[in-house]
This record gives structure tokens, sequence and C-alpha cells, in this order.
């Protein structure tokens, strides 16, 4: 499979590459006029003719066109259009800077990111976000969160009333790719998931891909959510700060050495518990209850060719109640990483990266007792990006990662009660290769075909098991180090094509394979900080993914307006599950305890979004299904293979939409508004006494319905200052503005007077959550 | 200890959706076939052994106990003689005057209809209550204060243990706030160790007796995968399932054969102490 796609990959750039001419190469970065930092997806094109490339993460560039005078054309949503004139008769480095919109400009025609973009680009399902867009967006608490946002989009479903955790296209949970500069979040939530761990303020942009995933993306079989931090200002010192009901959080960046290097700190902490301070109680009074979150980042321009990146991101939930307990959880990342441009053709990006999630239980009150769990990743990443031609675009590269899960771990002192138990950690290696060209065909063609090998290996030391069909252990095989166990996994080819119609839309299809490698065993609603990670292994395959999309791209108004209607089919192999009442957390052979099926979801998705003028914002619709099969869940007798049941996130219709008004200069108003159906839940279909309690009959796996789910919210923005020198600004926002009672979740119980009797109790978290946040910068 | 991770979880649910509230709504549930439930329990104590039989009934039916007539009920040692059950009253059957030894596995046959029901259970040797101590815990939020116990045990090291915990004051039983108060010696096998109970608490004046029940792994699981679906409702199960029942045939229920050891105290008296 691998030799026959390298083949045709091979004679498919030769073939373009045959009727070349005399060429020559425009290479070079883009960046901010005032800050100095890079323009990731910046836009440079040929003025009439269908020559453009698009600025890597780095703010990379280069472009091979025939020999010539151009006029070359650079757009970058936020700043002014600019175009140049090149007489191109040999290779040429041209650094571009361009200037952020000022607010008394806002009124010119501003166009976005490549107007065009919608339309010529390759990628499908995608989405790209910065915060400085969404920052009148009306959201929970007044914390802006560019999560919340992602979740307004056709496609991706919240998982629960204010819950940061998301659903993309019927996949799981686990599988979104969450990426902070490149390095993996395992748990991107904090306080029982009502916020995302993405300071907003640390944060230049963020990319969404749920459609077609470029080759240099995997291990996650549904989406990718790839986060870059701001990089900090090259040119000057700047403090923002955001003063908020529950949390707050403040940002200084600047150079270190002026146009060579700079860096960027931004602090977060919520002071929820403040309140507790009001409680009767004393020992509420006394407890603790918050998080908090540091980003970090620094980076220096060696010389022309080489820069460094480091950057860092920690972040922590606390909660504790006197001596009783105290329970904490968060992540590490740390990413280190190296640009070289090789010459204007070929640039590299080698990164270091390591990332670690870990919670710790502290019971240390009654019983000497501490309970952890830990996962931990080291990451090497070689990126190439080859500007072959004007018609090639080559990606290529390798990643290799060494996993340790420690599943769960009680470690009590000499004195305590409790023995000491350590689940042996899991010891693992993926590794990956890739490569890709994004080809132009012809003037309306423009393809992508990549192939991603992608294996994981068990290593020792560690312990494996075999279980019999009723899932007892039989045997328990001990490895040494470095002992290689056992290899999965395989090739995932990823195709995607645009065909320009007219001038104005486009039809895309795209076809991805993802595995993935590890999982995450949950079973509540929402992600949890005890939740585990399980690498696949003997017992456990991988997950894999296919998915099968096709949209049609129609911009109107002259890019104003941009519209699409996609189309999925995603298929999910060896997925997940487990059997009723298995232990988690503190049990070694965990894996005879899951039980492993099938999925499959499809769907429709609308989305018209309206980019300029005074009215912003977008208009999505999503209509879809999510189904599941396994063998051993939902069976009407122990005998029969069980029935297909909707996934927990399926969903039938999906409504958001987002306005934005700018009401004066200085006053800008918005409003949201989601609806959707009720997802799948399980509810008991009888009753019975066992134990002197009444219990429910369940007979249906997820056969029953959540109520229609609705909420309106506003916000309102009004700047009070804005000087070259000082910024300042009001936020007020009502979430759920006209209180609707929406269900977070129903539950069935006896009637506390005549317990005869029994109920359905719906429980509503948010009616009207008003907030006010103050934010400055200088 | 999962069961205390999720307790804790809760805890910290309840804290930040203190702005939560709750009302009774109408679900539409579409019926289902009735199907059987068996409650079979038996020790080595004096007390008669009971199985009670019943079906399930709609979820919102006003009738709760759908007890089962004309079961044939009985139990016997693996391989000893079966001792047939007498019905007392409509779904309770009952055998008087057998005394049953620990170390043997017992099966119990309940035969309805047509089909007959088994379920094996083990009986683990009793494993006494060493002592009962008591401390005062202050209450915070939505709990009461009072005095909380902790009950003693030396934990055989030999083998896997599984101990049910339930109280009584003044003879009636309590609920421990809807839970179930199970314990498995996974991590604190062959040690003293103090079992705690959870949301209830107790005052001076109370008599409380304490019943520790030795318990064997079929029945642990069974209570264990009964409380995802029952007691509090804060951090309900996303899939709630029915409880592993070691019956077959797709009877709902269990048949536990255990022993347990008694102690009963005033907490004043303790306390004097």
């Amino acid at each position: 499979m691998g030799h026959r796609f390298l083949y045709i990959f091979i004679l498919m750039i030769m073939f373009s590459g045959a009727f070349s001419q005399n060429k020559y190469t425009l290479s070079g970065t883009i960046t901010d006029a005032e800050s100095g930092e890079d323009l990731a997806g910046a836009l440079l094109s040929v003025q009439n003719s269908s020559y453009n490339t698009i600025c890597n993460p780095y703010g990379f560039y280069s472009i091979t066109i025939p020999e010539g005078n151009f006029n070359i054309e650079i757009q970058f949503v936020g700043y002014e259009n600019q175009v140049l004139k090149v007489n191109l008769h040999s290779n040429q480095v041209i650094d571009f800077t361009m200037k952020p919109v000022s607010y008394e400009l806002e009124n010119i025609e501003v166009r976005g990111k490549s107007a065009d973009h919608n339309v010529t680009s390759l990628g499908m399902g995608s989405l790209k976000i910065n915060p400085k867009q969404i920052e009148n967006i009306p959201v929970l608490f007044g914390e802006r969160d560019l999560i919340k946002v992602m979740q307004l989009l056709p496609g991706v479903k919240q998982a629960g009333e204010g819950n940061a955790g998301f659903y993309v296209r019927g996949g799981g949970l686990d599988q979104n790719l969450i990426l902070l500069d490149e390095a993996p979040v395992y748990n991107a939530s904090h306080l029982l998931g009502f916020f995302s761990v993405f300071n907003s303020e640390a944060i230049r942009d963020a990319e969404l891909l749920k459609g077609s995933i470029p080759a240099e993306y995997g291990g996650r079989a549904s989406s990718v959510l790839d986060i870059r931090m701001k990089e900090g200002n090259l040119k000057d010192y700047h403090t923002t700060g955001n003063v908020g009901l529950i949390s707050s959080n403040l940002s200084f960046e600047g150079p270190i050495k002026e146009d060579v290097s700079s860096f960027m700190v931004s602090a977060r902490r919520t002071y929820a518990d403040l309140f507790l301070n009001f409680a009767p109680d004393k020992d509420l009074r006394e407890a603790q209850l918050y998080f908090y979150d540091l980003n970090l980042k620094t980076n220096f321009k060696l010389n022309e060719k080489n820069r460094l990146f480091i950057s860092g991101y920690l972040g922590r939930d606390k909660f504790r109640m006197e001596d009783q307990f105290g329970f904490d959880w968060g992540s590490k990342t740390a990413t280190i990483r190296l640009n070289h441009t090789f010459n204007e053709k070929l640039f590299s990006n080698s990164s270091f990266i390591f990332s670690n999630y870990s919670y710790q239980i502290d019971l240390s009150g009654d019983n000497d007792v501490l309970l952890g769990s830990v996962i931990q990743d080291f990451n090497l990443k070689q990126d190439f990006s080859w500007y072959l031609n004007a018609k090639n675009t080559l990606k290529f590269g390798a990643n290799l990662i060494f996993h340790k899960i420690v599943p769960g771990e009680v470690e009590a002192s000499p004195g305590s009660v409790y023995n000491t138990l350590a689940v042996r950690p899991r010891r693992a290696l993926e590794t990956a290769v890739y490569f890709s060209n994004s080809q132009q065909v012809s003037e309306r063609l423009k393809i992508y075909y990549g192939l991603r090998l992608a294996f994981f290996s068990n290593v020792g030391p560690g312990d494996f098991y075999s279980f019999d069909s009723k899932g007892n252990l039989i045997k328990t095989n001990s490895y040494d180090q470095f002992i290689w166990v056992k290899t999965q996994g395989g090739p995932e080819p990823r195709l995607a094509l645009n065909y320009k119609i007219g001038r104005d839309d486009a039809v895309k299809a795209s076809y991805n394979r993802i595995y993935q490698f590890i999982h995450l065993l949950s079973n509540s609603t929402s992600s949890t900080p005890t939740d585990v990670w399980l690498p696949s292994s003997d017992n456990v395959k991988p997950q894999i993914s296919d998915q099968w999309s096709v949209g049609y791209f129609r911009n109107s108004h002259r890019n104003m307006i941009e519209s699409s209607v996609e189309l999925y089919y995603k298929n999910l192999h060896n997925q997940i599950d487990y059997r009723n009442g298995a232990d988690l957390v503190f049990n070694s052979t965990v894996e005879a305890e899951l039980v492993f099926g099938r999925g499959w979801a499809y769907g429709a998705e609308f989305l018209f979004r309206k980019n300029e003028g005074k009215l912003t914002g977008w208009f999505g619709y999503t209509w879809a299904q999510t189904m599941r099969q396994f063998d051993l869940i939902n069976q009407v007798d122990q005998n029969s293979k069980g029935l297909s049941f909707p996934a927990r996130q399926d969903m039938r219709h999906d409504i958001s939409v987002v306005a934005m008004y700018d009401l004066a200069r200085k006053l800008k108003i918005s409003a949201t508004w989601v609806y959707n159906t009720g997802n799948a839940v399980t509810f008991p279909n009888g009753k019975y006494e066992v134990d002197g309690r009444i219990i429910g009959y369940y007979t249906q796996r997820n056969g029953y319905r959540m109520p229609d789910y609705h909420r309106l919210d506003f916000g309102l923005t009004w700047i009070r200052k804005q000087t070259a020198k000082f910024e300042s600004s009001w936020n007020f926002s009502v979430y759920n503005a006209y209180g609707r009672e929406n269900a977070y979740f129903i539950s069935f119980r006896q009637n506390k007077e005549n317990p005869e009797k029994t109920e359905a109790v719906q429980i509503s978290l948010f009616k009207i959550i008003p907030s006010i946040s103050y934010k400055f910068k200088f | 200890m999962t069961n205390r991770l999720t307790y804790i979880s809760g805890l910290i649910l309840i804290l930040i959706t203190s702005l939560s509230c709750e009302k009774v709504i109408e679900v539409d549930l579409s019926g289902s076939n009735e199907a059987i439930v068996i409650e079979a329990t038996m020790t080595n104590n004096k007390l008669p052994f009971t199985v009670l039989v019943s079906k399930t009934s709609p979820y919102f039916g006003t009738k709760t106990k759908n007890p089962v007539s004309g079961a044939k009920v009985s139990i016997r040692a693996e391989k000893g003689k079966t001792k047939s059950f007498e019905e007392i009253s409509p779904g309770i059957y009952q055998l008087k005057g057998t005394i049953a030894s620990a170390g043997f596995w017992y099966i119990a046959d309940v035969e309805y209809d047509g089909i007959t029901y088994s379920a094996r259970s083990f009986m683990n040797e009793v494993v006494p209550i060493s002592d009962l101590s008591f401390s005062y815990f202050d209450g915070f939020g939505f709990f009461d204060s009072g005095y909380k116990v902790n009950t003693y045990v030396r934990d055989p090291a030999s083998k896997e243990n599984y101990y049910r915990l339930k109280y009584f004051v003044n003879g009636e039983s309590i609920d421990d706030g809807g839970e179930i108060t199970l314990y498995s010696d996974q991590l604190f096998n062959g040690k003293d160790i103090g079992l705690g109970q959870r949301s209830t608490v107790f005052q001076e004046t109370d008599t409380l007796t304490v019943e520790l029940q030795s318990i064997d792994k079929a029945t642990y699981n069974y209570f264990l995968t009964l409380e995802n679906i029952s007691g509090t409702a804060i951090q309900q199960s996303a899939s709630p399932a029915n409880p592993i029942s070691n019956f077959n045939n797709g009877a709902l229920g269990y048949f536990s054969a255990y022993t347990f050891d008694r102690k009963t105290v005033i907490v004043s008296d303790y306390l004097k102490k």
C-alpha cells in the first residue's frame, strides 16, 4: 500500500513539473508592522493570476512563479491590504510588514484573511479564530473562551451546559487533538469543565480542523484544534489586564532585544473561593477552590536563517477542605522549537515537546494517603515544507512520542491504614512519518494527497495481561526495559480536492483515515479530573476513523458573505466502552472491563457568514446522526448481539446564530442564540424494589431524548478610552437572557413525602447570569 | 475508592452549582416487558432465609410492589440437599430452622412460569467488628453536624474480602444518605482499619447498631452497580444500566449468602469511655 502510494506520488509531481519554464522563487516572512509578530495564515497572491500562497504557522512564505513583472498583494484579517510591484528575474527574499487596521479606518473596506479563501483553499470544515475577532461575543461569567466560540459552529457540539468539552462530527470527547504550541493537552478544562485551559489573552489564534485533516496531524480520530500562543511584541512593551467577576488576568509582553527577541507572559486566576468567605460555615470559609494558568513564550531570531521559540504552559485546579482532603489537577506543557530556512524553497521546523497531565487527591486528614494518576509525553517532531515549484508544495516529516501513563497510584505513608498500591505504568512509543503534496493541477483544480504512516508500540518495563473470553485474567506477562511488546498501526491516506466552478464558488471533497492509539475512559457526561487515558495494547486495538466529506462553497457580495454546505460520513472502528460497574481507576487489569464496537456518523452542515461591515456574524445549522454498536451493550438478552444505539452526543438539529453590531464607534453590541434538539439519554422503562429502595429498570441504551435546548445571550462592549498609549473598555454580558431552564440532567427518584411515588426531576444550571469585566491595555 | 472520588467530585459540583435549580417534570416513558426480580439472602445466623420474588412495574405507576406468587423457591449447598421455601405472604418466601455454615457455595433456584432462575453465592467467614470509634463532625454546607462512626476490623490477609456496613438507630435501619456503604480490601488487605461512613451523623442519645456484613464478590459487585443508579442524583452515570445480577436467565436482583457481626452502643456511653 505504502509503496504504491509513494510511486503514484512521485509520478504526479514529475508530471506536474514537466512544463516548467523560467521560474523564480519569492520567499520571506510576513509580520505585524507594530509588534513584529508573525502573521501565520496571511495570504500572498499574484494579481491577475491564480498564483497564491499562505504563510505557514511561523510566518514564512515561499512562492515560485514564472519570470516577469507582477503586482504582489498581501492580505490578512484585521490588517491593511498591501500591493507591491516586483520584477522577478532571480530568486528574491522579501519580508513584508503589515499595518493593523486602526479604528479610524474601520469603515473602510477591510478584506478578511484572503477574501476568497473560503472558496480557493483546499481546507474543508476548518475554521480559524483569533481572540480579537470574538472579543465581543457574550460569554458565561464574562470569561472569553475560544473553545466556547468553536462550539457555536456547525458540526461542533458542546459537552453539556457551559462545558468546555466538545464533540466533533459524532466523534468522542477524546477524539480531538488539542494542541497548544504543538503540545497535546490531555485535559483542556478547569473547574469540572466550565472553563477551558486556554486564557484568551495568551492566544494568538486557533484553528479547528474537522473535515480535511492534513498529514502532518495525527493521533486523534475526529478533529484537530491547533492553538498558538502569542509570541510577544518585538518593538514595544505592553501590559494587558482583564478584571472580571470570578477571574482576572494580567499579561505582559515586549522585546528582550528589539526586533531580535521578545517575550510574552500571561497569568490568570479565578477567585470563586472568595465568595466562600461569606459562607455561614467556618469550614466552607476556609475551603479553597480556584484555578490558575500561566503562559510563557519567548523567541529569538538567532540569525537570518534560524529562529528559536520556547513556550510553556502551567495550569492547575486546587480544591481543599481544611485538612480533610485536597484535590488538585492540571497540565504542564513545554515546547522548544527551531525554525530553519535552508533556502528560499525549503523550510524546516524542529520541535521538542513535553506534556504532562496529573491529578492528586490528598486524604491525609484521616488516612495518610495520596491518590494520583499521571500521563506524560516526550515528543520529538521534525517537519519540512518544500515549496517545490509554482504548482507543488510538499510537506514531509516525522514524529516520535514517548508516552508514560500511570493509571492510578495510592501512596500510603508508613503509618497509614492503607497499603501502597501502584498500577504499573504503561510505556509506549508512538511514531509517524508523513509526506504530502498540494498541487495546482489546472486553473480550476487543486488537489492534496498525503500519506501518514502511524505506529504505536508498547514497550517494557511493564505488565501485560491475557484474558479469557469472560474477562478473567489467565496470565500476566512481565517485560523488562526496552522490550518491544506489541506494535500496531498502519497507513493513513489523506486526500482533498478543490474544483473551482466559477469565480465565486467551488466544490471540495476530502477523505481521511486516522489512527488513535490512546483512549479516554470516562463514564460521566463531561470530562472530569479523574478521567483515565488508556494506551492501545495487545488487548486494545487502536481506534480508526474514516471520513468522507464533500462541500459546496460560495462567496457573494464581493466575498463579504461566505456560505457553505458540507456533507460528511464518518466510520469509526474499534470504539471503546466498558462493562457495567468497571473500576477504571485503581485497576491494573482494566482492559478486561472493556468492550469494543463500532460507530458511524453522518450529517449536513450549513454556514452563512458575514465578515465585514457594521453587522458581522454567522448562522449555522447542522443536521446529524451519530450511532454506536457494541456486541455486548444494548443486548435484548445475554446471548444476542447488541443492537445499535444513538451515541450520547447524537443530536438531530442544531442551530446557532451569532451577531455583532457596531452601534457607534465606541459601542458594540452582540447576541448569540443557540437551539438544539435533545441529545440521547438512558431513562428507566420500569421500576422495582430491591434492598428497600426503588430502582429503575433499564432496557435500552440511550433510548430517550433530553428536552430541546435553547438560549439567548447578550453582550455589550463600551470602549472608554482609546489612545495610542492607553486603551480601556467595559464588557457587560448576560448569559441565558430569557432565563430558559435548560435541562442539565434528569434524574429519577422517590418522592420525599411519599416514597411510594416516583418522579422525574430536571436539574438546570444557569438561569440568568449577568457579568461584567473591565479590560485595559497600555 | 472510585466511589469516594465520585463523592469528592460531587462535592465540588455542589459548590459551583449552588446556582442550579430543580423541578419535577413530566417524562413520557414507554412501557417494557415485565422482568422478574429476585432478592435472596441467607446467613449463618438463626434468622430465616428470605427470598422476595416480584416483577417490574411501569415507572410512574402507582404500584411499587408487584409480588409474584406461586414460585418454587429452593436453596442448597453445592453438594448438599435441596431445601424448599414456603410462601408466607404474596411474593415472600421463607425457610426457617436451617443453619448454613460459612466456607461453602450455595445455590438458589427460583422456578416460575416454566423458567428456573439460578444464582450462586459463597458464604465467607465472619469478620468481627473489633471496635467502634466516634469522631465529631462540624458539618459544612449542606451537611449536618454530629458524630460519625468508624468501624474497626482486622482484615484477614489470606484472601479478598468484601464488606457492606448497615447502621440502625434505636433499632431502625437508616440509609446512609441513600448510599450503600461498601468496601473491598483491595487497598487495605491484611490491615487493621477503620471503615468510615458517609452522610449520616449520630447524636449523643442515639443507640446505634452497626452491622458488618462479610459478603462475596458477586454481592459486592451487585451493590456497587446498584449504587451507580440510585442514591444521590448528583453526578449521575452517563449510561445507567441494570446492576450486575448473579442470577441467570435475565432475572434482576441478587442472591447473597453472607455472615455478619453486630455491635450496639449508646453514643454517649462510648464518649464517656
